[in-house]
């Protein structure tokens, strides 16, 4: 009777092929998950920030500082700017107004006041970007939106109004 | 002899095959999870893609919007807005049935937002499938 170790021993061997060729591409699947599910918290991330600073933007018509303190940010840059940079890490942990990009600052969302091209109509982009790191050259729009409002102040009261109620509008006449 | 022959019979040979299974076992298992994280992380993106299109879709109706609001301030008076003295309607669509209906009232520069809200406009279709317990005693 011939020995049966010779052929255990390559069935083995084999299947430890099989396995590692299985377990590598499984492996591949798990990154590719992983990496998908990153740009989906990050898109999602980006488009609840863009909306923080377009409400905050439409808030203070468009003036950027205001803009900053509505957004709970302090720190100002000296001299003019014309859009206002707002920093933060890969995990999106604020770094608060930022002026060029950094070493640790990988997310960026940017308010630039735009023309509108409407009298009385402000507008204002917001975009976020996901920056590589070390490379402040390259980047890659995450979120981008816009946002309008009216230049003048209005008094809003709905209720009132559907019930018929007179409204004191504000009114400058 | 038959010392030899008794050696023989007492070797008992490593199983075959049982290795196999165990490894095609742990592929499956591997498989099946890698499916799993696969299959989650698509539905989590198809939801975030939906949410984020929500947004956009939002704020491009919100802007149009407010650029027809500007124009009547303006005194102009664009398409598709009703005139119900100084009353003006007029809607922007957000998705196929979701619709920003806008009530102002306008006095030249000034202006009153009596209405400004999202709206479905889809048929809504009550679901009766579910048996539920309407109050009344056994």
């Amino acid at each position: 009777m011939r020995s049966r170790v010779p052929l255990a021993l390559m069935e083995q061997m084999v299947m430890l092929l099989v396995f590692a060729l299985a377990a590598a591409l499984c492996l591949r699947a798990f990154v590719a998950s992983d990496g998908l599910s990153r740009d989906s918290e990050d898109r999602d991330r980006a488009a609840i920030l863009c909306q923080n600073a377009a409400e905050a933007v439409r808030r203070s018509k468009g003036d950027l500082e205001r803009t900053a303190e509505l957004l709970g940010l302090s720190f100002w840059p000296e001299g003019d700017v014309e859009f206002l940079s707002l920093g933060y890490d890969r995990d999106w942990n604020s770094f608060g107004v930022v002026r060029e990009i950094g070493k640790d600052v990988l997310r960026t969302v940017r308010v630039t006041p735009v023309d509108s091209g409407v009298d009385g109509l402000g507008r204002a982009r917001v975009e976020a970007f996901a920056w590589t790191d070390g490379n402040a050259a390259e980047n890659r729009l995450l979120y981008k939106l816009e946002v309008c409002w009216q230049e003048t102040e209005t008094v809003t009261e709905p209720k009132a109004a559907a019930e018929g109620a007179e409204i004191d509008d504000g009114g400058t006449d | 002899m038959a010392g030899q022959t008794e050696t023989r019979e007492r070797f008992s040979p490593p199983a075959v095959g049982g290795v196999s299974l165990l490894v095609v076992f742990a592929v499956l298992c591997l498989t099946v999870f890698a499916l799993l994280s696969l299959a989650t992380v698509q539905a989590n993106r198809r939801l975030a893609d939906a949410s984020v299109r929500a947004v956009t879709d939002y704020y491009a109706a919100d802007c149009q919007a407010q650029e027809i609001l500007a124009r009547l301030r303006a005194g102009e008076m664009p398409e598709g807005v009703e005139q119900n003295g100084d009353i003006y309607t007029y809607t922007c669509p957000i998705s196929p049935n979701r619709e920003l209906a806008v009530e102002v009232r306008v006095r030249g520069k000034d202006y009153t937002v009596l209405r400004w809200q999202a709206v479905f406009t889809g048929e809504w279709e009550a679901n009766e499938s579910l048996e539920l317990w309407d109050g009344a005693p056994f």
